[in-house]
């Protein structure tokens, strides 16, 4: 009976959190395709989200579980995933009301960290898988996306540099349709995964599943749910984020809006092929400096980028912190299924709270760009 | 120490790919793009050999683009 309960309330909580990545995250895909109006807002999270739908069935690697090689298997148990997801969805949350982008991957990485340490002690967290496979990618990724975007603009000013702007710019705008969707594509085959490998490990532990790799397999129910959860998320629109990639960081012409989606595309599907993992937000944020930079050093503001880069070092330590503290208050009821639905039923209360008064005040979540 | 953390060979093979699909596609379209324009312009002018001309250069670069697209889509149904 416990361990049902625990299950259904980490299946809500984990699509939850697929909805913050969504609505977290669209800014990666729109904000470059909005800021040039290569598409109009609406358009542009529509075309998304239903690009984020298709991407989560694209690709059914789920086998890329979250945490895999950073968290002891066995520390990882119904409470401890989560408290790692409360974790996550709290940083996301918080980043997003400040308007940074952040991974939320690393963000539930370091939620899982902070609730299995405090469960299990510290044999629980692998320190040198979470250095290989967290701390030295997101080094990586910003620096590669920059470079690459960096010399790509570089490469179509001096071909085009001389034309005229208007169908230049027509052109370039028209491009952006192309490679946004391939970034909101790959965006989906990414991080849908993450919440359907969540739900799959739950499931397992429940015993619904085998754990056997050769009759391991993804219910249905769980890729639709994953895929129409960040679908949703993205197509609510982070807009305090979009505003920062978009215009906040640089102001961009179409050429740059370009390049910084194809160098972003070029890089996350260079990551997927190798198997390395690569933040999508470092990468694209890497990339939208670097095609500003190029351009003209000075162009980029780099007060901006560097409270961005801040928010990234903070990321997992913040949210294994909340993760933590969230493992700790549903021990205080015990090992049974009470802690989570106490935790749960708070946050939705506050939540209801929250939104009621928003309501009544005319906004929700988004704030138009 | 630092080599079993970071894995070269593989972010070599990442930056290589990446840079080369990265300014490859960005170069294919400016190219489409400088046809496109230029095959506009000929028109204009009325000058036909050049107008075929861009055109093609303009198609190969187009086509070059969708070829990169279906591989990004490959690659996204065969990731690791």
């Amino acid at each position: 009976m416990h361990s049902t309960v625990i299950l259904i309330i980490v299946v809500g909580t984990a699509l939850a959190f697929d909805f913050t990545n969504g609505f977290h995250d669209t800014a990666n895909v729109v904000a470059t395709s909005i800021s040039t109006r290569a598409l109009s807002p609406r358009l542009a999270v529509l075309v998304a989200a239903v690009l984020n739908f298709a991407g989560a069935f694209i690709s059914l690697s789920v086998a890329a579980t979250i945490g895999k090689g950073i968290v002891e298997v066995g520390a990882a148990t119904g409470p401890v995933i989560f408290a790692g997801l409360i974790g996550a969805i709290a940083w996301n949350l918080l980043t997003w009301y400040f308007g940074l982008p952040s991974s939320s991957s690393h963000a539930l990485i370091g939620g899982l960290v902070g609730s299995a340490f405090v469960a299990s002690g510290a044999s629980a967290i692998k320190g040198e898988g979470l250095l290989e496979k967290v701390v030295v990618p997101a080094l990586i990724a910003p620096v590669l996306a920059f470079a690459v975007a960096g010399l790509a603009i570089l490469v179509a000013y001096r071909i085009v540099g001389r034309l005229r702007p208007g169908p230049v710019n027509r052109g370039f705008r028209a491009g952006q349709i192309a490679s946004g969707g391939m970034l909101a594509l790959a965006h989906g085959t990414n991080d849908a995964q993450k919440t359907m490998g969540i739900i799959t490990l739950a499931l397992i532990a429940h015993g619904d599943i085998s754990s056997n790799p050769a009759q391991f397999h993804v219910p249905g129910w769980v890729v639709v749910s994953a895929a129409s959860a960040i679908a949703l998320g993205t197509y609510t629109g982070g807009w305090r984020i979009i505003r920062t990639l978009g215009s906040r960081i640089i102001k961009m012409d179409p050429a740059q809006g370009f390049s910084a989606q194809s160098a972003g595309a070029a890089v996350i599907l260079a990551s997927s092929h190798f198997g390395y993992p690569l933040s999508t937000t470092h990468t694209i944020s890497g990339a939208v400096m670097g095609a500003g930079a190029a351009r003209r050093f000075s162009a980029v503001r780099w007060g901006v980028a560097g409270n961005i880069a801040g928010a990234w070092v903070m990321t997992l330590p913040a949210s294994a912190a909340i993760g933590a503290a969230v493992y700790g208050v549903t021990r205080i009821f015990g090992t049974g299924a009470l802690g989570p639905v106490v935790v749960a039923g708070s946050i939705l209360a506050a939540l209801a709270v929250f939104f009621g008064r928003r309501l009544q005040r005319g906004s929700v979540l988004t704030v138009e760009a | 120490m630092i080599a079993t953390i970071i894995d070269t060979e593989t972010v070599g093979k990442l930056a290589a790919a990446s840079i080369g699909a990265g300014i490859g596609i960005t170069l294919l379209f400016s190219v489409a793009i400088y046809g496109l324009t230029r095959l506009s312009d000929a028109r204009r002018a009325e000058a036909g050999a050049a107008a075929v001309a861009y055109g093609v250069i303009a198609a190969i670069a187009l086509a070059g683009c969708l070829g990169a697209i279906v591989l990004g889509i490959v690659v996204m149904t065969q990731k690791s």
